[in-house]
């Protein structure tokens, strides 16, 4: 019996060295968790994932964005109000010849964060590395719009032909292939950000990965980067604006659990977090929240090389089947909006928001009675009595499962028809648009720039994008014109008709305009959530009374 | 045993190269490629990317060029974090998952041997239903709903630690814990049968009549014996857990290695998907062959046996 004593004592022991530890940590972490409080100008955000790159002409999503847009400043940056205004990026002034070709940039006195100073060479150079095909940047087409681009990329110019040209230091000079009312606003895009030449030269694909092979010229600069971790941003005092810029400190964290990111909002160790979609209700009512648009649209992509779907009544009566009012209210509760057009709200027209220009919406929702109608008369113009099994594909996330549900059952109720669901991975389910393996997909678009163009260029004929495989002669025509006519009114007219073709073929019914809702503590002021491109702008960000 | 280690070295080596074949070819089959997404660029664009990283090359031809940066130790780059190399991934994310293995396979060891210990020794009594009751959780619990509910409890409500992040010490406690569960439950039930067998041996009755202390049959007699099976399943235990693991990552926020043998397939990162794959592979054969060797140090008779041969 001794034995059986000595070893339920060593096991006592080794529990009680154990809540020892566990309580000697405890006191640590509380006491530090109190001196955190304060009134710094310190600024905790969750990224949720690494920056996949930070080499400004290879980077594509939102990640990358969010940190590059911080620490380099383009030709143009968008204001406090979402508007691109002279001087508010490295450019202080543009020159727009009549033809709208050609631009004219002025660059101010700025300097690299090494003190070298920012120059036009700088922008031709960090454009034609884009361009070049060993680059193999894949946002290389968001610069096709210059002249001579498109034809280096391809092998078919040289960089020479590329007309972009630094005419001295401080004046760079570009010539567009065609008029691009879009292209100013482009100017602040990812693509379109330098590095200092020298930086390029000396780490050429190395560009990027940690913090010491960069160059900065924002708001910002990163002085620690932990890998798959954090990255801290710090004041850069050599901005050119840095009168401006309040806070000292900027720490992401890559939080990618929701329950985690929730726990570190309460807890104050993140401001503000975007609300999974299951702690909305949480937050609805503290004040804190609010959502943003975010310029993307969700819709039914019809195959319409498919059997059943190649027929634009049986289309329309699938959309007008949907019940969009009750699917953001009920389904995706995020803020969202039903979408009864193609363009979302906010992107600008002729003379303002192109929505209000081309009116709100092409048809009813959840018009129950014409869909009806319309599924009769469109399965009798295909000489079939019973329509056959027609599949939804989507993603294999929670949210898309949840959707494509809630969609399945709007059409069996509305229209007594029975869908299948296929959930599969995300690229997988690329892939199979792309190959024209499927019915029906949940599919949204996000816009690349702030024109209409943007939402509709995508559904011209044999557009890589258009996986629906639409065609319309009458379509493409407008399209094209639309894409060089330099009388901006007469543009914005050919894009509304343009829209309403689509909204009357129906290649996709759009379901709803996607908002992504968030919280921010009430000490953060002046914390920004642009329509598209990043994430937040918080060059004007500060905190008080924290 | 130079000869015998040589030996399975050979193997070892064979087996990996059948791995590193197999998840070749396969993942390869997956529907898409790396470059794969929402937006289309234009065909240059894409055959330009394709090149760059030589997956415009027959399947063959790529396999090739992989085996041969394989010999000379290059995993080549990541085509998810472009600019990356997967050597440096690993190098980066590899330390935090195997330090938190390490703890919580401590952990789950002592107290998984302690309990089954006990357990075996009382049997039918309290402290073996107390001890088999939390073995029980430990199995049909996820380890993600303990980590959750440590996180809640110990992080956000009593405020003793740190909700999730990594850094020192005190950031590693929670999801030690929560990761020491399943292996706690393993070993204790593997301890508890394997002693209960060993405990009607007719050696323990001899033991007994020779009037050795309770302490000593029990550590010398029962444990040494009963420990083979728990040494068995040590080996793949420990591989799987050092390696990382994605959810309790994933909840904790540790910059560890587990998101990407899940995450690198959703992307389709070729190199990620092999690079995580041999060095899970080299870790449970290097694992293996250790449990091999710990068999002929705690068993003399597998050494006799061998030697035999």
């Amino acid at each position: 019996m001794k034995g059986h004593k000595k070893i339920v004592i060593i096991g006592l022991v080794l529990l009680m060295a154990l809540s020892a530890v566990l309580a000697g940590c405890g006191g640590s972490a509380s006491s530090s968790a109190s001196n955190s409080g304060n009134d710094k100008q310190v600024l905790n955000l969750n990224l949720i994932q690494e920056p996949p790159t930070l080499d400004p002409q290879k980077a594509t999503d939102v990640v990358s964005i969010d940190i590059l847009t911080e620490v380099l400043d383009g030709l143009t940056r968008y204001d406090k109000d979402g508007k691109i205004k002279p001087g508010s990026g490295l450019a202080k002034s543009w020159d727009i010849s009549n033809d709208g070709l050609t631009y004219t940039f002025h660059l101010r006195d700025a300097k690299w964060s090494d003190g070298n100073p920012i120059t036009a060479q700088d922008f031709e150079y960090a454009w034609k590395r884009a361009l070049d095909p060993n680059t193999a940047s894949q946002y290389a087409y968001q610069l096709f719009y210059i002249k001579g681009a498109e034809e280096y990329n391809s092998g078919k110019g040289s960089a020479d032909q590329v007309a972009v040209k630094a005419l001295d230091e401080k004046t760079l000079q570009v010539t567009l292939k065609a008029p691009a009312p879009q292209f100013l606003g482009l100017t602040s895009f990812v693509t379109y950000l330098p590095l200092e030449k020298s930086v390029y030269e000396k780490y050429g694909d190395k560009v990027g990965t940690d913090p010491d092979k960069l160059v900065y010229s924002g708001p910002f600069v990163i002085s620690q980067w932990n890998h798959e971790q954090s990255i801290t941003l710090k004041k850069n005092k050599d901005y050119w604006d840095s009168s401006s810029v309040k806070l000292q400190i900027v720490n992401f964290s890559m939080i990618k659990d929701n329950n985690t990111i929730i726990q570190n909002y309460d807890n104050n160790m993140l401001d503000s977090i975007f609300v999974p979609g299951d702690y909305i209700d949480k937050y609805k009512n503290s004040g804190e929240y609010s959502d943003k648009a975010l310029a993307t649209t969700w819709y039914v992509q019809f195959n319409t090389k498919s059997p059943v779907f190649k027929n634009a009544n049986i289309r329309k009566a699938f959309a007008l089947a949907i019940d969009r009012k009750t699917f953001v209210e009920q389904v995706t509760k995020d803020g969202s909006i039903p979408a009864e057009a193609m363009v979302p709200p906010g992107v600008p027209g002729y003379n303002g928001d192109f929505r209000k220009e081309a009116g709100e919406t092409y048809f009813k929702d959840n018009d129950v009675a014409q869909a009806k109608e319309l599924l009769k008369k469109g399965m009798s113009e295909l000489g079939i009595s019973k329509l056959p099994m027609v599949t939804l594909l989507g993603d294999d996330t929670d949210n898309a499962k949840k959707y494509d549900q809630a969609l399945q059952q709007m059409w069996k109720q509305n229209l007594g028809v029975n869908v299948q669901i296929q959930n599969v991975a995300f690229k997988v389910r690329l892939d199979m648009m792309d190959k024209g393996n499927y019915d029906m997909v949940l599919a949204g678009w996000g816009a690349d720039y702030n024109d209409p163009l943007t939402f509709l260029d995508m559904w011209e004929t044999n557009n890589g994008n258009n996986t629906a495989f639409y065609s319309n002669p009458e379509y493409d025509k407008l399209i094209d014109e639309a894409k060089v006519n330099g009388d901006l009114k007469s543009r914005n007219d050919q894009l509304i008709q343009a829209e309403k073709i689509l909204m009357n073929d129906m290649p996709i019914g759009p379901v709803y305009f996607q908002a992504r809702p968030f919280v921010v503590k009430p000490y953060v002021k002046d914390l920004y959530f642009p329509t598209f491109g990043s994430d937040w702008e918080f060059k004007w960000a500060y905190i008080q009374n924290n | 045993m130079l000869n015998y280690s040589l030996k399975r070295f050979v193997y070892m080596l064979i087996t990996l190269w059948v791995i590193v074949t197999l998840t070749f070819f396969l993942m390869h089959m997956i529907p898409g490629d790396p470059f794969t997404s929402e937006k289309k660029v234009p065909e240059q664009i894409r055959q330009n990317m394709l090149a760059k990283y030589h997956l415009d090359k027959p399947l063959i031809v790529q396999y090739g060029y992989y085996l041969n940066n394989l010999i000379h130790g290059d995993l080549g780059i990541s085509l998810k974090y472009l600019n990356r190399t997967v050597d440096d991934i690993i190098k980066q994310s590899a330390p935090a998952s195997f330090q938190l293995g390490i703890q919580s396979i401590i952990l789950g060891v002592i107290f998984g041997l302690l309990f089954g210990i006990i357990a075996a020794l009382k049997r039918g009594g309290g402290m073996d239903y107390i001890s088999m009751f939390l073995a029980i959780i430990g199995i049909s619990v996820p380890n993600f709903i303990i980590a959750t509910l440590l996180q809640l409890l110990l992080a956000s409500k009593l405020k003793w630690l740190p909700v999730s992040g990594w850094g020192s010490f005190k950031y590693t406690i929670l999801p030690s814990i929560a990761l020491s569960f399943s292996t706690l439950s393993i070993i204790s039930r593997m301890m508890r049968t394997s002693m209960l067998d060993v405990i009607g041996q007719d050696y323990i009755k001899t033991a007994k009549a020779k009037g050795l202390s309770q302490f000593q049959i029990i550590w010398k007699h029962m444990v040494r014996n009963a420990i083979m099976p728990v040494v068995t399943v040590l080996g793949p235990l420990f591989a799987g857990i050092v390696t990382g693991t994605f959810v309790i990552e994933q909840i904790f926020s540790i910059p560890g290695l587990g998101k990407f043998f899940v995450q690198s397939i959703y992307d389709e990162d070729y190199s990620m998907i092999l690079g995580t794959t041999i060095f899970y592979s080299v870790i449970l054969v290097v694992m293996m062959f250790l449990v091999d060797i710990a068999y002929g140090l705690i068993d003399p008779r597998v050494r006799l046996a061998k030697g035999g041969k």
